[in-house]
This record gives structure tokens, sequence and C-alpha cells, in this order.
């Protein structure tokens, strides 16, 4: 197991590096540049050219990309913003925390409502309930996030005004725990309706599958409550494919989250993620690039140890591939 | 263990884990009671101001400050020598005067009691160190061009090579200082360049770091010490900046505790307005979009007040594809601006068909904007022989509901009078670059011409290497007198001139200028949204 987890980081090495020599090469073959942005074109050559020169812009394309693959192995900086000038690494990191409280809040609650629901409507399969449930997922998963997300800031923050409709925590002040909780009741929900509205087909069809096996005819068979059935023998089962489906959430609420953040101004790297795109940000743009890799990777690799952990006979196939 | 059991604790680690992520996040203080619908924005009993903003404070270094927002929030703790107030007059900020007997030498006069958050004064010698760092090279500042009037540096405001100071600045006592222009400049002039852009830094907290690491500093990311009426205490760029009063500020103590920006999309701020959760707006860079004007004209907790029409959408037409001055006169016939001004924007608008707007000083009212005639604008066409078949695209800006309907009036009037036009939106980054390359066809861009100083923008416009590779001697002999002259009744009569010509040759037709709307909720006094001079007076802004 330890020695897959090794193979699997070292692998993870050349995928990274080639993420940041395609995303490098595409950013700069999108037309426009940081200092069109900067700068009024109005300005004298020397001046404009002043600029470059600052930002270093003026060196080969590769040296640029070289230069700033030497800085993050040996030094760990992904370098300054080309329009702000702060640190990437602080402006990234900084904005990391609340993407990722919104994210695994979502991600928590929405597992919290997909697998009671999902087990329960394949357990009573063509109940009221089943068809609630059903008819709820698709709700969740057809209703675009920014409709639901200004649907819920009109009902909640204008008529009722009950909660505030941006913003992570009142500006000047602020920012206790009931404060942030308060801030994040509406994105949360928004997301959440989306995951458990994805998760709760998965898990449904996957214990309907399950519920159908010879096996779960034997338990019965010999006596045991139906309730234990479902919950011990049948769902054990059915969650090792929900394992894999955690590990693709990931990387669809990061995208989903970028929406999100915007509609209701949650300061996370959503919206840094927009700007520096809009502001030819390269730098920015190659640490954010960055970031995503690393946690989409980090996500699938934790999806595949967690895999082997749910069932033994994958861990037993890892080991036999060391060994042989 | 069950799995049942397995589950469940499984469950409740999943939500304590997102509990203590959410508890660490929440930071500072948890004893705060919160404020549910946040209607009473004053937490703590602080009194509490929050503006909404459109564009974001990317980087408020005063030395290169990104944007307007950056300008504003660099201002409040930099104040500029003097500030342009929306009667187009100067009001004096850092400086008490600025005086010229000779048009040539100019007299800075600073406050005398103007002092920095650390206690210290103010002094002449701050300024002389910020103008150096402004015409640093190696600061690569956005606006150190507007310092190439001064004795000592080249065009770009850059010193030479080798040389540390500035021959044109001369310290008189701690309190004033000269600066001498290379060639004789109007009072307006200087005070819109160097008046306005020189937001004096504290020399005793910058001397030790080097010119190139300037903007890379910890101090430019969030300045330590500072002489305005706010300074700041938090800053997220694309979210929110939140300023506290600086409560020895030498033009007044603010009377109120704490001003924010919050960064939002035009969209939302008509929802924040009547939910309060912003206070108020700056009408050009907290854009509210047109059709929610109606909306928060309608709200009773909020006045509003129209602005004048500053923000112009100019059509970019590149010569090389439509070379005849008769096709361009033609486009400018073609287009229906009264329409777009009456229907789109309801009235909050001019129709413009030049560099200036109703707003400026320089508005030559004799000429009219082209009326709509596209029965003459055909037989242009004809004249020139336009060839119909010829399809030519036009590069929008992306992003402005506005103007996205507006291109769509104009494309279906330009194929009406016989322009096959095909509409390409684009984001700023490449539309600059289309035209700085000049990569395009037509262009419809918006630009916000200086109403004081036009003529940096028109000469860029119209002098060699401008966007439309448009050429005229008698243009480029009227932008060399414009830039000598000192008579304000000869500059307005050149601007004139200059306006006759550009009717005739068209390089590049304005369609029409907005009035951005301005909205303050009635819990705040003193403060009246506006693009300029907003922030003179806001040490003297209260709540009820």
């Amino acid at each position: 197991m330890f020695n897959y987890v090794i193979r699997r980081l070292l692998i993870a090495l050349p995928v990274l590096l080639g993420v940041t020599v395609i995303n490098f090469i595409i950013m700069r073959m999108a037309p426009g540049n940081p200092v069109d942005m900067l700068v009024n074109p109005k300005l004298p050559a020397a001046a404009i050219e002043a600029k470059r020169l600052e930002l270093g812009l003026n060196d080969p394309a590769y040296m640029q990309y070289l230069n700033w693959l030497r800085n993050l192995v040996l030094h760990g900086d992904l370098g300054y913003s080309m329009i702000s000038y702060a640190p990437v690494t602080e402006l990234i990191g900084s904005r990391m925390g609340p993407t990722l409280l919104l994210m695994g809040a979502a991600l928590v609650l929405g597992l919290a409502i997909a697998i009671p629901l999902g087990v329960l409507s394949a357990s009573r399969q063509y109940s009221k309930l089943d068809y609630t449930a059903v008819t709820g997922s698709f709700l969740g998963i057809s209703i675009p996030n920014f409709f639901l997300g200004l649907a819920l800031i009109y009902l909640f923050s204008l008529q009722l005004n009950w909660l505030p409709s941006s913003g992570m925590r009142e500006l000047g002040g602020g920012g206790g725990f009931l404060d942030v909780l308060l801030h994040l009741i509406l994105p949360v929900i928004v997301l959440t309706a989306n995951v458990a509205g994805r998760n709760i087909r998965y898990v449904r069809s996957s214990m309907l599958e399950i519920l159908d096996q010879d096996y779960l005819r034997t338990a019965r068979a010999k006596g045991l409550r139906e309730f234990l059935v479902v919950n011990r023998h049948a769902m054990r089962n059915a969650l090792i494919p929900i394992v894999t489906v955690l590990g693709m959430e990931i990387p669809i609420l990061f995208g989903g989250a970028v929406v999100i953040e915007q509609i209701f101004s949650w300061p996370g790297i959503g919206q840094l993620t927009l700007s520096s795109i809009m502001n030819r940000d390269y730098s920015t743009i190659m640490g954010l690039n960055l970031a995503a890799a690393v946690i989409v990777i980090a996500a699938n690799l934790l999806t595949d140890i967690a895999y082997a952990l749910v069932d033994p006979r994958i861990k037993n196939s890892y080991r036999g591939a060391a060994q042989s | 263990m069950t799995a049942k059991t397995a589950f469940r604790a499984g469950l409740s680690m999943l939500l304590a884990a997102s509990l203590t992520i959410l508890a660490a996040c929440s930071g500072n203080n948890a004893n705060n009671a919160a404020n549910p619908g946040s209607s009473q924005p004053a937490v703590d009993g602080k009194k509490t101001i929050n503006v909404g903003v459109t564009y974001a404070p990317s980087g408020i270094n005063p030395l290169n400050p990104v944007g307007l927002v950056s300008t504003y929030v660099a201002g409040l703790m930099f104040p500029p020598l003097v500030e342009l107030d929306s009667d187009l007059q100067y009001k004096p900020m850092l400086a008490d005067s600025i005086e010229t007997a000779d048009n040539k030498t100019f007299t800075v006069k600073l406050n005398p009691s103007a002092k920095w958050t650390d206690g210290t004064p103010v002094t002449a010698d701050d300024v002389i160190f910020t103008l150096n760092l402004m015409a640093n090279a190696k600061v690569a500042s956005s606006y150190a061009y507007m310092f190439g009037i001064i004795e000592g540096l080249d065009d770009s405001g850059y010193l030479p090579e080798g040389k540390t100071s500035i021959d044109g600045v001369k310290k008189v006592d701690d309190h004033t200082l000269t600066m001498t222009t290379k060639s004789p400049t109007t009072l307006a002039i200087f005070e819109d360049t160097i008046g306005r852009y020189t937001m004096t830094l504290p020399q005793a907290a910058l001397k030790d770091i080097a010119p190139e690491d300037m903007n890379k500093s910890d101090f430019m990311q969030k300045p330590s010490v500072t002489s305005g009426p706010f300074k700041i205490v938090n800053i997220d760029a694309d979210h929110y900046v939140e300023m506290e009063a600086n409560k020895d500020y030498f033009r007044g103590a603010p009377k109120i505790d704490q001003l924010n920006f919050k960064v939002l999309q035009g969209t939302a701020i008509s929802a924040q307005l009547q939910s309060g959760e912003i206070d108020m707006n700056i009408p050009s860079a907290g854009v509210i979009p047109i059709a929610d004007y109606e909306k928060i004209k309608g709200l009773k907790n909020v006045t509003t007040v129209e602005g004048p029409p500053i923000a112009t959408q100019f059509m970019y037409i590149n010569e090389q594809v439509v070379p005849d001055a008769k096709q361009r006169q033609a486009i400018s016939y073609a287009m229906n601006r009264e329409q777009i001004v009456n229907k789109l924007l309801k009235g909050a608008g001019e129709a413009v068909d030049g560099y200036f707007t109703s707003y400026s000083p320089y508005v030559d009212t004799s000429l009219k904007p082209a009326a709509y005639d596209p029965e003459k604008a055909k037989s242009l066409l004809k004249e020139s022989g336009w060839d119909s078949g010829k399809t030519l695209t036009l590069s929008v800006l992306s992003g402005d509901s506005t103007l996205e309907q507006a291109s769509n009036i104009i494309a279906e009037n330009l194929k009406a009078a016989g322009v096959n036009v095909k509409i390409q939106m684009t984001d700023l980054a490449t539309l600059l670059d289309k035209l700085v390359q000049m990569d395009y066809d037509l262009g419809i861009l918006t630009v916000s011409l200086t109403p004081i100083n036009p003529l940096p923008d028109i000469t860029y416009f119209l002098q060699e290497g401008n966007p439309s590779g448009y050429k005229n001697d008698e243009v480029d002999k009227l932008l060399s007198a414009l830039a000598a002259e000192l008579d304000e009744a000869k500059i307005k009569d050149e601007y004139a001139q200059l306006q006759q010509i550009i009717a005739q040759d068209v390089p590049m037709p304005s369609i029409y200028a907005t009035k951005a709307l301005g909205a303050v909720n009635n819990r705040v006094t003193g403060a009246t949204p506006k693009d300029f001079g907003m922030f003179i007076n806001v040490n003297e802004w209260d709540v009820q």
C-alpha cells in the first residue's frame, strides 16, 4: 500500500509539470497581456517598455517559464501578481480557506442528505418517499446554481431580511462564529442542493443493484431483520462506488464554487480566478492552475486510497501488484 | 462496531471537522453578536459606511494605483496635493495652495498641520521623496508620464540614467516646495497632473526599500504609516477593503469609525442598497445597470443623484479597412443615436458625436451629433464606391449589457444603410490588444475623458500611432498649438477648430455617453455619490 502511494505520488509530478506547461502555452496564446491592462495605451513607448521590463515580460517566453519553475522548485515561490504585486502564494492561501469551508460544508451536508435518502428510497422503491426523493434529486441537479442563488437572495435577504446576501462576515468587526454561519447558509444551501441531487441518484441506483444480490436473499432467509439487511449488509457494499463519485465531486465543486462565490461575493478563490484571467495576470493564473491541479490529483489519490480501505479485495490487488 | 455506528461516527467526525474549519476561518472575535439581515450595519455600535463598487481595488499602491477604485482607496490613505471637485474646481487636500506667477515655477504650500499616523509631520521632503520615486524607471509607475512636464525629467516622466533627484523640484522650507516646468503650463494642467497624482508617501518608512523592490514591498500591499482620513485595516482586492478612521486627520477627524468598500456585481447593487448591506455607490466605479435605475429611484430608504454624462462609447474605425472619410461619415449618419438614448438608456445619457460631452468646458455647442439619416448614409457609401459585399467585424466589449444591446441596434442600423456587420464580443484585454495592434475593423470601447485636461487622450486618438491609422497635418498643428497654449479662450477656440475638422474626417465617432446613477442611503449625511470629489469631505460624513 505504502509503495503504491509513493508510486502514485511520483507519477503525479510529471503530470503537474505537464499541466503547468500546457497552461503556460495556452495562457500566452490568448490575446492581450497584463501591460495593456495596467497602463494606458496613450503612455509614451518608453513608459510601456519600462513596465514590460519591470514585469519581466521582455525575456523569451521559455525563459519566463523556466524562471517561474526554478523559483517554484527551489524556493516554493510562485512569484508576484503582475497586477497587485502581492505574492501569489499569499493571494491563493488567504482565499483557499473560505473556498474549502464552503465546499467542505456543502459536501458534508450534501452527503448527509444524499446517503440516507438514497438508501431509503432504494429500499422502498416505488413508494411515495422514493418518488419524492427522486424528484427532489432531479430538481437539485437541474436548477442552475446561479438561479437558485438569486432566488434565495431575493427571498431571504430582500423580502424576509433574515440573512445577509453577500460576503463571509460583516465588514468592520464581525467574523464571529455566528456571523460566519449566517453568511454561510445561503451559498451552502445552493451547493448542497446540487451535491445532494447528484448523489441521491448514485446511492439509490448502487443500492438497488446490491439489493437484488443473492447474499442478501440468504441474509433474509436466515431470518435477519430487514433493517440490518439494508444497513449492515447492503449499504456497506453499495457505498463503495460512492467513494469514487466523491473523488469526482471535489473538482466539480471547485468549478461550481466559482459561480456561487461570485453571486454571494464569497471571499474565496473564485473571483481571484476570474479577475486574474480577465487581467491576464500571468503569475496568478499559473499559481491558481497549479493549486487546482494539485487538489484534483490529491482528491484522486485519496479516493483510490479510501477505495482500498473500504474494499479489501482492492488492497489485496495492490499488494499483489507491488510484489510482482 | 456495526456498519451503522461506523457510519454515524464517520459522519459526526466529518461534521466536527467542518465546524473546526468554520471556527478557524471565522478568526478574531467570537463574542460578536452577529447581525441577521444586516439592515443595521453598525457592528459594536461603530458608525460604519459601506460603499459598493464594481471594479476591484487591484493595486492600492499610490505610485501605481490600478484603476479607479484603487485610486480612491490610495487617496484616502495618502491625500493628493489637490483634488478635482464636481464643479471642476480644484480643492486643497495635502497642499493648502498651489500658485504660479509665470506659469513655469509653481509654489506648493503644504498644510502645516498634516501629520503621519506615527505622529511626525508631513514635510516637503516627503513630497520630494515621492516625486523621486515616481520618476524612477525601476518603479515603472503607470502615472509617471503625468510628471513629464517637470524640468529634469524625460517625456515619460523618468529621471535620466544616473540621476536620483529632479532638477526642477526645490525645497523652500519644511512645508513649501517649488516645481519648475519645462515649458509654460496652465495652473489647471499642473493641478490635473502633478496636483492630483502626487500622493505623498512617508520617507521615513520607505527610505530603506530599494526602488525596484518598492511595488512588491509589504508597505505597498497594506500601508502602515498614512496621513489621510482613513487607514487600511484589511484588503481582499476581489471582495472588500476595510478602512478605519484616522482620528488625527489634519482636515478634521472623520465622524464615522469605519469606511468599507465592497466589490460587487453591478446587478447586486440594487439588492444590497435595498437590504442596507451597502449604503452608497460611486457612480462610475460602482456602475448600476441602466435596467435597475427605475427600481433604485423607487427605493424609499435611498436618495439618488443623476451624474453628468462622462463615460462615452467610441466607435473605433480602422482606416486600413474604411479608408474614405465619406464612408466613415456614412457610418456616423447610419447610427440611430437618439433611439439608443431614448429607448435603451431611457434618457439617462446623451447622444454624442465627438470627443466631448456636454459636461466638458471645451464642447463646441454649434456642432450637433450627426443626425440619423440612413438615406444620406446610403448615398455617401455609393459615392465612395463602397463594396456592399464586404463584411466588417464589430468588436464590442462584453459584460456591459446596455452596450451589448446598443451594439445590436448599431449593427442593424449599419446593415440597413448597406454596411454588413458581424458582432464579436470580446473581453477587455483582447479588445485592447486588437485596437493597439490595429487588428480590427470596427470596435466599440468605453472611454472617459478627463474634463479638465483632455489633451493627452485626444493626442493619443489623433496623432501618429493612433489606433485608427488617422493622419491629418492640420490636426497635428492644432494639437501642438494646444499643448503650448496658456490662454483659456484660445484653448477653447482651438478645441472648437479641432472639433470642426473631426466632424468632417470622422476618425472615431462617439455614440452615446451615459449618466451614471449615484445612490445613497438616507441614514448617511454629508455624502453625495459623484464621480469627481466624492471623498473630499469624507471626514464630514456621518450616519444617523
